[in-house]
């Protein structure tokens, strides 16, 4: 884990260097430590867990606490959205086959499939929302009118800058009606995208600029009543959405981050240098890629959250372990502690 | 909606006018008709003499000096109008080289215009078309003409902050080629066939800002012309040549190559069907 920072700095690197470019900029290559996740290398121990247990616990706890992946992963959401709005669709066979289309419903034997053609500035032609913006194709949004015109772009290829004004520190911006101005001073998220067939590319990166976001009780948003914890990140960070970002539903799908910074919660601060894998829709599940040698990432294994289970994952299999009880276990009793 | 349609119709009978004056407007020169003198303007390297005026429907121009003509093009200044922004143009042709059997020519100039979105958006775009052209005059009744433009295209649009409308910057440029072959078959009737040919597009080119809430959202993106590149047309027509009045007149096959906006609409756009017209008068 100590030698990480060695990758995450290869990592950033490129970053930093398709930012001063004036071509369109390059995402990271982090097809090195997803390939450490899939194939871990180290033969763990009680002596290696011994080292690297009280690094494990503590960047669970920060990790899970202050749910920074929570508050990156929903402006990555946000503007997948914006972009799918923004994207034709037409009937792929059936009776309307090649007609615009907005879903299945519209096209009677036939499915609505994306174009790839990005439509920016559609308005309604007519009717009640005459001239107002609407989503390509979707007529509903144009009642006795229709949705169309704009600039058609087709099948863009290139990079989304988005600039993310954070929420801060005041729990009235849960409040209901609550409409108030992005404040800058709260900090702010900027990453980059690229941008292939209408759709986001699976890598997303960019640097959190001492970003101040409360984090919500469980199943319940209103801080007023419950309080909630003040959290920040200030650093860099990339992540990668897995091989199924197109067709999936972000929220499902096992995203890996790299961070390098530092986490604040509840008035403490934590300095960072990560990567693990989470499911934004899972609360309880967390991945910790461990890496114990020098090069980075030449010996690794994955320590395994969910719920109230723990897991390893190494080069011998997978097996439970138990930080609390300081030792890993299988159904035959103990393999070892620390 | 009225008004614009009242200022369209005005203009457009405004260009009749202009035009029907000058075809009244009674000969002070004898020169007219397919002569040697009097050669066909468009797709060729031939400019307007000194003095000599064109004004048709679809273009106005001047012979500044023998070898500089200065043209305006109607349809932007109209359809601008309708989109309620005329669109200024201006094209300068000099003919160089005139000599023999050969001429030569160079031309430049600029459009551009703002389209208005129902949404309040503002589209500005600005057009800088540079071309060279041969003519080559193999008989008294037989020529040939070559070119080729080379069109850069600025454009960029501002818009509510809210919503999801782009601002921002779009770019891109596109080369043209065309050869066209021209048989005079009377002092007044000549064959024209004209072969037009897009053999370079570059991406297009858009810089900007999807989304100015929170989060923003600014794009960076090469979009894909490629439909476009290798755009043709095949046009066969004739020019007919009076005393004064011109009508120049074609109907030919693919893609639709716009005079005066210097863009090419894709061939399935207009069911392949291309057409060439004017009607003007020269004195």
């Amino acid at each position: 884990m100590r030698l990480f920072s060695s990758l995450a700095a290869i990592a950033f690197a490129v970053v930093l260097d398709s930012c001063n470019s004036t071509d369109l900029p390059t995402a990271p290559n982090l097809q090195p430590v997803l390939q450490a996740y899939e194939n871990p290398t180290a033969v763990v121990d009680g002596e290696i867990m011994a080292e690297v247990a009280d690094e494990i616990a503590e960047a669970y706890e920060e990790i899970d606490d202050s749910e920074i992946f929570e508050e990156i992963l929903n402006v990555i959401i946000e503007v997948q959205e914006e972009i799918k709005n923004s994207t034709a669709k037409a009937c792929s066979g059936g009776a309307n086959d090649g007609s615009a289309c907005t879903d299945d419903a519209a096209c009677p034997d036939g499915t609505c499939v994306t174009t790839g053609d990005l439509v920016l500035n559609a308005t309604c032609s007519g009717g009640d929302n005459n001239g107002k913006a609407c989503d390509v194709g979707d007529d509903t949004a144009c009642p006795n009118g229709t949705c169309g015109g704009g600039v058609t772009l087709p099948s863009p290829t290139g990079a989304v800058r988005i600039n993310y004004i954070c929420p801060g520190w005041d729990q009235s911006q849960f409040d209901e009606g609550n409409d108030a101005e992005p404040d800058s001073a709260n900090g702010s998220i900027d990453l980059f995208m690229t941008l292939d067939s209408g759709g986001i590319g699976r890598v997303v990166w960019g640097t959190a600029v001492n970003c101040l976001y409360l984090v919500p009780p469980p199943e319940d948003s209103n801080c007023e009543a419950a309080g909630c914890p003040e959290a920040s990140y200030d650093g860099a960070l990339a992540l990668d959405l897995g091989p199924d970002w197109v067709s999936e539903d972000i929220e499902q799908l096992p995203v890996t981050f790299v961070v390098e910074g530092t986490i604040g919660f509840d008035g403490d601060d934590f300095r960072i240098n990560q990567s693990f894998r989470v499911v934004l829709a899972d609360e309880s599940g967390l991945v910790i890629l461990v890496d114990l040698a020098d090069p980075a990432l030449s010996e690794t294994f994955n320590y395994i959250f969910a719920g109230t289970e723990q897991a390893i994952q190494d080069a011998m299999g997978e097996f439970r372990c138990s930080l609390e009880e300081s030792r890993c276990f299988d159904e035959s009793g103990t393999l070892f502690s620390w | 909606m009225f008004r614009r349609i009242r200022n369209t119709l005005l203009l457009v009978a405004l260009a009749l006018s202009v035009t029907s004056a000058g075809m009244g407007f009674y000969p002070s020169s004898a020169r007219a008709y397919h002569t040697y003198e009097e050669r066909i303007l468009d797709t060729t390297a031939y400019s307007l003499a000194r003095r000599r005026v064109r004004l048709g429907l679809m273009q106005l121009s001047y012979g500044i000096i023998d070898q500089l003509q200065v043209t305006t093009f109607t349809m932007p200044w109209i359809l601008g109008a309708i989109f309620q922004d005329v669109a200024p143009n201006v094209a300068l042709k000099s003919t160089f080289y005139d000599r023999r059997r050969l001429a030569l020519s160079v031309g430049a100039g600029f459009l551009t215009g703002t389209i208005e979105q129902p949404d309040d958006t503002k589209i500005r775009y600005f057009l800088i078309p540079v071309s060279f052209a041969a003519s080559v005059r193999i008989n008294s009744d037989f020529s040939t003409h070559f070119g080729a433009r080379f069109t850069a295209v600025n454009g960029d649009a501002d818009s509510q902050p809210e919503g999801t409308a782009v601002e921002g910057a779009v770019v891109v440029d596109f080369l043209q080629l065309w050869g066209m072959a021209e048989w005079r078959l009377s002092r007044v009737v000549a064959f024209t066939f004209t072969v037009r040919w897009v053999p370079y597009v570059s991406d297009l080119l858009v810089e900007g800002t999807l989304d100015a809430g929170n989060p923003a959202i600014g794009v960076q993106l090469e979009a894909d012309l490629s439909k476009l590149q290798n755009a043709f047309a095949l046009i066969p027509g004739f020019v007919f040549s009076w005393d004064r009045a011109n009508i120049r007149l074609g109907v030919g096959y693919s893609s639709f190559f716009v005079d005066g906006f210097y863009l090419v609409i894709p061939g399935d756009v207009l069911s392949n069907v291309s057409p060439e017209f004017d009607i003007f008068v020269r004195f």
